[in-house]
């Protein structure tokens, strides 16, 4: 199992999305007693594992992962499609729970809803996406 | 999702769809002259509304999670069955219109859900199968329905790349010229109740224009780039609209579609073969694990169906142009082998792939 900061450093790397931020390279678990909190960039990098097969980037930088919320053992996340017509909806889900979970041991409930409002616009995929994909006549 | 059924329950809606393409391949077979014996005037209500509807159909009940949107599947499934034992093609008429008009509510409420160029771009590919139903009822043959049957698949794959084209997104001005050429296209069908050949010849234009508007605007114009299945999906497309480019022109050439000629044979399996089971081939690595929960890991392997299957088609078209009867059914066959390979690459990606650990 890897530990979740070598993972999340390691898809950074592959994603050739540079070093982490300051904020990020910061955050670390809060242990509560009973259950830990893991930061919400851990969750996110974990998320990055799971790609769109059609355009090949991940979830993230496609900006369908609208909330992450941790909280002792758990997490939430609340994470859209581009449409509700896609069928690949509900095994995105699954895919980005199990990511959580390989990833983030530490979180023993894992809560990832799939939600339409609002609706995914392409304005929410990232920079290094939207250049990836050919945006600004490149 | 509560309303949703699980998946080991799409398992017999698959088995359905797929029990009418093996019949409908070998129907196909036997009117090309091989010794198979298959209800060869089923062969085009099994492909399109048995095996196309079908799981079109299902990819749509599995995207709005609704009992209810099975049905559909159900009835068209059961369709082809009704077809391949000869039990009564009444009934496969009757199964084919409830499938289609299931279809068509359960992509209006995605419409509803979501009103965009692209829901409604689907859910006229959905009607254009309903009127074809209802047209067959009314006693009209295959032939005289094959451009609301080529409509309603046609529609279907470009309402879903319009989709995708909001990755980068179209121009405002592409995006009217993208409307411009729907209208095109349902005037046209409309029209083929009341001038049956310059309508079709109407159509085949519009399919042009369409192929075109997709080759430019597509964002497997830029995937085609990437690695993997990302790259294969794009490859899949993009030979898909060269073929439908020429089945377009190929219809504009004869000016319609008259049943029995070379080139009614050479369009239609330009459109159904090179464009749509080009798509079909392209997606099912992301569509089975959407419907069955499985993993379908890629494998270069996935260009071996594909490449049997434009090769063949290349044979095909050409022993229809030439008049070259046993080099079109060689052609023929080739594209029943490219559907074998295709059925036997992906069980044995699915086998390598287990079933999925997700939960």
């Amino acid at each position: 199992m890897a530990k979740p900061r070598s993972f999340g450093d390691r898809l950074r790397s592959l994603f050739g999305g540079g070093e982490p931020s300051a904020a990020e390279s910061d955050a670390k678990p809060v242990d509560t007693g009973d259950d830990v909190i893991v930061p919400e960039s851990w969750v996110r990098d974990a998320l990055r594992k799971v790609l769109d097969p059609e355009v090949g980037i991940d979830i993230v930088e496609l900006g369908l992962v609208y909330a992450i919320e941790t909280s002792p053992g758990r997490v939430r996340v609340d994470m859209t499609m581009t449409t509700p017509s896609c069928p690949s909806g509900p095994q995105l889900r699954d895919e980005a729970a199990y990511a959580i979970k390989v990833a983030l041991p530490e979180a023993r409930e894992i809560d990832v809803r799939l939600v339409w409002d609002p609706p995914w616009t392409p304005d929410k995929m990232s920079a290094a996406a939207k250049k990836r994909l050919g945006w600004g006549g490149s | 999702m509560p309303h949703d059924i699980s998946p080991p329950w799409r398992v017999p809606l698959l088995v359905l769809a797929f029990a009418s393409l093996a019949v409908g391949t070998a129907a196909g077979l036997s009117r090309l002259g091989w010794p198979i014996t298959a209800p060869a005037a089923s062969h085009g209500p099994l492909m399109i509304a048995a095996f196309f509807g079908t799981v079109i159909a299902l990819e749509r009940a599995v995207a709005i999670g609704a009992r209810w949107a099975y049905l559909g599947p159900l009835a068209s499934g059961l369709g082809g069955i009704a077809l391949a034992t000869g039990i009564g093609g009444g009934y496969a008429l009757s199964l084919a219109a409830v499938g289609s008009l299931v279809l068509f509510a359960a992509t209006l409420s995605i419409f509803a859900r979501q009103r965009a160029l692209f829901t409604f771009t689907l859910t006229l590919g959905a009607l254009a199968w309903f009127v074809a139903s209802l047209l067959r009822i009314d006693g009209r043959e295959a032939w005289q329905v094959a451009p609301w049957w080529i409509g309603f698949l046609v529609l279907t794959i470009a309402g879903e790349r319009l989709e995708l084209s909001r990755f980068l997104p179209p121009s405002p001005l592409a995006q009217r010229v993208f409307a411009a050429i729907l209208a095109w296209i349902v005037v046209s069908l409309i029209a083929t109740a009341f001038a049956p050949e310059p309508a079709t010849t109407s159509f085949g234009a519009a399919l042009v224009v369409l192929a075109l508007w997709l080759l430019r605007q597509d964002i497997a114009r830029r995937t085609v780039h990437e690695r993997g299945l990302t790259r294969f999906i794009a490859v899949a497309l993009l030979a898909g609209y060269f073929w439908l480019a020429l089945g377009g022109a190929a219809i504009v050439a004869a000016g319609g579609l008259a049943p029995g000629s070379p080139s009614y044979d050479a369009a239609l399996h330009m459109i159904l073969v090179g464009f749509v089971f080009s798509m079909v081939f392209g997606h099912a690595p992301i569509i089975f694990p959407a419907v069955l929960r499985v993993q379908v890991p890629y494998s270069p392997l996935f260009y071996l169906p594909l490449a049997t299957l434009h090769a063949s088609l290349v044979v095909r078209i050409v022993g229809d142009y030439l008049g070259d009867f046993a080099m079109r059914s060689a052609g023929g066959m080739g594209n029943a082998v490219a559907l074998a390979l295709f059925v036997l690459v992906t069980v044995s990606a699915v086998v390598r792939g287990g079933r999925t650990r997700i939960s």
